[in-house]
C-alpha cells in the first residue's frame, strides 16, 4: 500500500518536472528563431517563425515576430502579411499597427486605407469582445438559461411570474445576439477575402485571361480585397476602388 | 638648299616680312637665285620654277623672264619667310610659277631681274631638258603633291592660301569653259559607309569625304544629325591630312570631313543625313590681251605700305597681267545614304540580354568575402570588348534581399579612336549586408549579340559566397529620428500558449447537441405541464364518463336481452343490475337490500331526492313489467335508457358526495 502511494507520487513528480523542463516543442522553435533573429540571421529565423504560423498558430506575438524577421530580411510582402494576420487576431495590438505602418512605407504604390468610423470601431470592439468560440459558448449558456426560465414558467407559474418572465425575455435576447455574433465572427474568421501581393511586380488585367489588357501594376506587399475568382484568376479590389483581375498565385490570402 | 618654309597666316606673314626687312637685312648676304623642280621634264608635264630673293632689302621691282617656249599654268605664288641655316638667319621672298613645256628640246630660261635697294640684280639662267611625254608624269605629279600638302581645311571656314600644283593646274579656267560644269566635275562630297545592311546595335562607320581637284576654302555648314542612331565621332587629325584617291582614273585629293561610328537604335530603313559644305573655289582666269602693269611699283610705292599686305589682291601683286583670280562660291551636299537595319532575332534571345551587340567579355569580382553588417562590399562587373560599349546597360544582378543595393556606378574606358569601337565599361554595385550568415550572390549573367555569327552569346560569372557576421549596427540607429519612430518594435520573447485557434465550436456537433438538449427539457416540461392541466381541468368529466361506463357495464346483459326481445329476462336483469350496483356502492349485502334501507343510505350520503325518486321509479317499472304479460319493445327501450341514466347519475352523485366528504 505504501509502495503504491510512493510510486504514484513519484510519477506525478516526474511528470510535473517534465512539464516544467520540456515546454511545448513550438516554444523551443520559437526561442530558436528568436535567438537567430538576435544574431541577425533574419531569413532563417523568419523561416522557422513562418513554419509555426503555417501550422496554424495565430498568437499575435508570434505573428509580429514573424513579420519583424521578414521585414529585416527585406521581404516586405511576407512582413505585411504577418502583421495583417496579427491584426486579424488582435486588432488593437499597438505593436502590429506600428510595424505594419512601417512595413507599408516600403510598399511601392501603397494605398492608405480609410480609418474606421466610430461605429465601425465599436463594431470591431464588440466583435473582438470574445473569440469566435467564446461567442458560441455564450450562445449555449444563454440558450440554457433561457430554456431554464421557460421551464420555471411552465412548471412553477406561481413563482414570481413577472420577474421570471422579464429575465427569460432578456436572456432570450442575449441568446439571439450571441448566436448572431457567433455566426458573424465565424464567417469573418473563415472567409479569406483579403490578400497580400507576393510577386514583386504583378500586372493587373482587365479580364481573367492572359491576353487581356494590362490595367495597372501592383507591387509586393499591397493589400487587396478578393471579390470574385476563377480557379486561376482572382478579381481584386483596392482600397481606392480600382478593380482588376490577376493570377491567384501572386496573392497570399490572409 | 635647306630651307624651312613657314606657312602662316597673312597678317602674321606680313608682320614677319616687315620685321625681316627692318631688323636683319644689313648684315646678311643678298642672293637672287632661280631653281626648277626638275631639269628633265616630260612634255605636258607641269613643273615649278622658283625665283628666290634672299635677304633682299627694299625690293621694288621684279620682272620674270620671258617663258617663250613654255606655257604659264599658274603663278606667281609668293612665299615669304625666314630660314635659319647653320645658325644664320635669312629672310627670303620666293616667287613660284608653274609652267609646262610647249616643245621637246633643250631650253634655257633666262634670268629674272629685280630692283633691290635701287640696284638692278639678275638671277642665274636655268637650262631645262624637255623629253617626250612619258607615263611617269602622273607619278611625278604625285610626288609633287606630297611635297606640298596644303589643306583647304587648315582653318575651317577661314581663307587659307591654297598652293597646290595639281589644283592650280585644274584651277585654270580656260576660255569658254563653263564654271559650273568644271566645279561639278572637280569638287564633290561623298559619304562612305562600310555596310548598308546590319543589325540593330551593330556598328556602322560613316565617312564623309571631300573630293577635290581645285584649290578651295571649304566650310561645313550643315552637320548630319544621325536620327535613329547613336553616334560617336572619331577624332580626325588636326590639321587634316589629305590623301589621294583615284575616281574613274582621275586622281582626287580627299579630305575626311567627318568620320563617325554609328549604332542604329531602331530597326527599319534609316537615312544618313547629308552633310553640306560651302566652298570658295579659286579659279585662275587667263586673260589673253590684258594691259600690262607693274604691280611691284603699285604696291611698294604705296604710302600705306603696310596695308597693302592685307589687300585681298595681295596674292596678285606679282601676277602676270594676263592672269586673274576668281573666287567662286560653291555649295555641295552628299547624296543621302539609306541603311537597312535588321531587328535582332527575338526567339533565341536570352532573358539577360539588354542591348549589347559586338564581341564582349565579362569579369565580375567582389572586393571582400568576409564582412560584417556594418560594412559594405563592392561588386565590380567589367564588360570589355568590341561593339556598342558606349551603350551598354548594366547587367541585371539578382542581389539577394539580404543586401541593400544601390544604383551601380558606371565608368567607361573607351580606347581613343578605336574603330570598331572597343573598350570597357565598369559597373560598381555597392552592397550593404543587412543580414548575418552565409550569403550567396548569384552568378552575374551578361548576354550579347554577336553580329558576325548572328547568335546570342552569354557570359556567366561564378557565384560569390559571402560570409556576413553581425555588426554592432550603431550606424543604423543613428539614422532614426527617434527611437521606435521609424524602427519596428522589438521581438517578443515571452512564453506563448501554443493553442491553435483553427477549430470552431460553432461547427462542431456538440454545439448543436447542446442546443438540442435544453429544447428536449423544455418539451418534456411542457408535456408534463399539459398532463397536469389535463388532470386538473377534466377530472369531473372523466368521472362522469366512468360512471356511465359502470352503468353500461352493469347493464351489459340487459342490453343483450333487449336486443333479443326477451322482455322477462330483460326486466329481471335490469332489476338485478340496479340492485347489484346499489349493493356494491352502498356496501350493503345483496340479501339485506330494501327500498327503505337504500333510501336511508342515499340520504345519508346526501344524494338528491329526485335521484332517489328516479331510482325507485325505475325499480317499480321493472317489477311492474315482470308481472304484466304485455310485450312492448318500446317500453323496454325506455326502461333501459332510464336504467343507464339512473346509474350514471347515482354514480356521479356518490363520487361527488364522497369527494365532498
Amino acid at each position: 500500500m505504501k509502495h503504491i502511494v510512493t510510486t504514484i507520487l513519484l510519477c506525478l513528480l516526474m511528470s510535473g518536472t517534465r512539464l516544467l523542463a520540456a515546454p511545448a516543442p513550438q516554444q523551443q522553435d520559437f526561442e530558436k528563431a528568436n535567438s537567430l533573429f538576435r544574431q541577425k540571421q533574419y531569413t532563417e529565423a523568419a523561416n522557422i517563425y513562418q513554419r509555426l504560423v503555417d501550422e496554424g498558430f495565430d498568437q499575435p506575438e508570434l505573428l509580429i515576430n514573424t513579420g519583424n524577421a521578414w521585414y529585416k530580411a527585406n521581404r516586405t510582402g511576407l512582413a505585411v502579411y504577418n502583421y495583417e494576420k496579427a491584426l486579424l487576431s488582435d486588432p488593437f495590438s499597438k505593436a502590429a499597427q506600428h510595424n505594419l505602418s512601417i512595413a507599408n512605407q516600403r510598399v511601392e504604390g501603397y494605398v492608405n486605407e480609410l480609418p474606421q468610423l466610430f461605429f465601425q470601431q465599436w463594431w470591431t470592439a464588440i466583435k473582438y469582445m470574445h473569440a469566435p468560440n467564446g461567442w458560441a459558448t455564450g450562445t449555449i449558456i444563454f440558450f440554457w438559461l433561457t430554456i431554464a426560465g421557460g421551464i420555471v414558467l411552465l412548471l412553477r407559474p406561481t413563482l414570481l411570474p413577472a420577474v421570471v418572465k422579464s429575465a427569460t425575455g432578456i436572456l432570450g435576447l442575449l441568446f439571439a445576439f450571441y448566436l448572431f455574433m457567433a455566426v458573424t465572427t465565424y464567417v469573418n474568421a473563415t472567409s479569406h477575402d483579403n490578400g497580400i501581393i507576393m510577386g514583386s511586380a504583378v500586372k493587373v488585367k482587365s479580364a481573367p485571361d492572359q491576353d487581356s489588357k494590362d490595367l495597372f501594376e501592383l507591387h509586393e506587399g499591397v493589400k487587396v480585397q478578393i471579390t470574385d475568382g476563377t480557379s486561376e484568376y482572382c478579381k481584386i479590389e483596392l482600397p481606392d476602388g480600382k478593380t482588376g483581375w490577376m493570377a491567384c498565385g501572386d496573392i497570399k490570402k490572409l | 638648299m635647306k630651307v624651312i618654309t613657314v606657312s602662316i597666316r597673312r597678317s602674321l606673314l606680313s608682320l614677319l616680312f616687315l620685321l625681316g626687312i627692318v631688323t636683319s637685312l644689313r648684315a646678311q648676304e643678298f642672293k637672287f637665285t632661280t631653281s626648277v623642280s626638275s631639269n628633265r621634264v616630260a612634255l605636258d608635264e607641269p613643273f615649278q620654277i622658283q625665283f628666290m630673293l634672299e635677304n633682299g632689302t627694299n625690293v621694288t621691282q621684279f620682272t620674270p623672264p620671258n617663258f617663250n617656249d613654255f606655257e604659264l599654268l599658274q603663278g606667281p605664288n609668293q612665299m615669304q619667310g625666314t630660314s635659319i641655316v647653320n645658325g644664320r638667319r635669312s629672310d627670303y621672298i620666293a616667287l613660284i610659277y608653274l609652267i609646262r613645256a610647249k616643245r621637246v628640246g633643250n631650253f634655257t630660261i633666262p634670268a629674272a631681274t629685280a630692283r633691290v635697294n635701287g640696284d638692278v640684280v639678275k638671277s642665274n639662267p636655268v637650262t631645262v631638258e624637255v623629253l617626250k611625254g612619258n607615263n611617269n608624269a602622273a607619278a611625278q605629279q604625285q610626288q609633287q603633291h606630297q611635297q606640298v600638302p596644303v589643306n583647304p581645311f587648315a582653318g575651317m571656314g577661314q581663307r587659307s592660301a591654297p598652293s597646290h600644283q595639281a589644283e592650280e593646274m585644274e584651277g585654270v579656267l580656260k576660255n569658254g569653259e563653263d564654271i559650273n560644269a568644271k566645279l561639278k566635275k572637280n569638287i564633290f562630297v561623298k559619304v562612305d559607309v562600310d555596310k548598308t545592311s546590319l543589325f540593330e546595335g551593330e556598328q556602322l562607320t560613316a565617312t564623309y569625304k571631300l573630293y577635290t581637284r581645285l584649290p578651295t576654302n571649304a566650310s561645313v555648314t550643315k552637320v548630319p544629325a544621325f536620327k535613329g542612331f547613336s553616334a560617336k565621332d572619331i577624332e580626325l587629325p588636326n590639321p587634316p591630312q589629305a590623301s589621294e584617291e583615284m575616281v574613274n582614273g582621275i586622281p582626287y585629293r580627299v579630305f575626311v570631313i567627318r568620320k563617325t561610328m554609328l549604332f542604329p537604335m531602331q530597326s527599319g530603313t534609316l537615312e544618313l543625313d547629308p552633310v553640306e559644305v560651302d566652298n570658295h573655289v579659286r579659279l585662275v582666269k587667263l586673260v589673253k590681251n590684258g594691259k600690262r602693269r607693274d604691280p611691284m611699283a603699285d604696291i611698294f610705292n604705296d604710302p600705306a605700305f603696310k596695308d597693302a599686305f592685307n589687300d585681298p589682291f595681295f596674292d596678285d601683286i606679282f601676277n602676270r597681267p594676263e592672269v586673274e583670280y576668281q573666287d567662286v562660291p560653291y555649295k555641295i551636299q552628299t547624296a543621302p545614304v539609306k541603311v537597312t537595319v535588321k531587328p535582332l532575332p527575338i526567339d533565341s534571345r536570352p532573358a539577360s540580354y539588354n542591348g549589347a551587340v559586338g564581341r564582349f567579355n565579362m569579369t565580375a569580382t567582389v572586393d571582400k568575402n568576409n564582412l560584417s553588417t556594418d560594412d559594405a562590399l563592392t561588386l565590380k562587373v567589367t564588360i570589355s570588348g568590341q561593339g556598342n560599349v558606349n551603350l551598354l546597360n548594366a547587367p541585371k544582378v539578382d542581389i539577394p534581399a539580404s543586401f541593400d543595393k544601390y544604383d551601380p556606378k558606371v565608368s567607361d574606358n573607351i580606347e581613343k579612336n578605336s574603330n570598331p569601337l572597343s573598350g570597357s565599361r565598369t559597373f560598381e554595385y555597392v552592397l550593404m549586408p543587412v543580414e548575418a550568415g552565409e550569403q550567396t550572390i548569384p552568378p552575374v549573367e551578361f548576354s550579347y549579340f554577336d553580329a558576325a555569327s548572328k547568335t546570342y552569346k552569354t557570359v556567366t560569372s561564378k557565384p560569390f559566397n559571402i560570409h556576413v557576421t553581425a555588426g554592432k549596427q550603431t550606424k543604423r540607429e543613428k539614422e532614426d529620428f527617434s527611437i521606435y519612430k521609424n524602427a519596428i518594435t522589438n521581438n517578443s520573447n515571452s512564453v506563448l500558449n501554443w493553442v491553435k485557434h483553427n477549430t470552431y465550436f460553432i461547427t462542431s456537433i456538440w454545439f448543436y447537441l447542446l442546443l438540442m438538449l435544453p429544447l428536449l427539457a423544455l418539451v418534456g416540461a411542457w408535456l408534463f405541464r399539459r398532463r397536469l392541466d389535463y388532470q386538473q381541468n377534466n377530472a369531473a368529466f372523466l368521472k362522469h364518463r366512468y360512471a356511465n361506463k359502470v352503468a353500461l357495464k352493469r347493464l351489459e346483459l340487459a342490453a343483450r336481452y333487449l336486443k333479443e326481445g326477451k322482455d322477462k329476462a330483460f326486466y329481471e336483469e335490469t332489476s338485478r343490475a340496479v340492485w347489484g350496483y346499489l349493493s356494491n356502492k352502498l356496501h350493503v349485502p345483496f340479501a339485506d337490500l330494501s327500498k327503505q334501507l337504500i333510501q336511508d343510505k342515499l340520504a345519508q350520503q346526501q344524494v338528491g331526492e329526485q335521484y332517489t325518486a328516479d331510482l325507485f321509479d325505475l325499480l317499480d317499472n321493472c317489477e311492474m313489467a315482470l308481472y304484466t304479460p304485455n310485450h312492448n319493445n318500446t317500453r323496454m327501450q325506455g326502461t333501459y335508457q332510464q336504467a343507464v341514466q339512473v346509474i350514471s347519475k347515482l354514480e356521479d352523485e356518490l363520487t361527488r358526495a364522497k369527494s365532498a366528504v
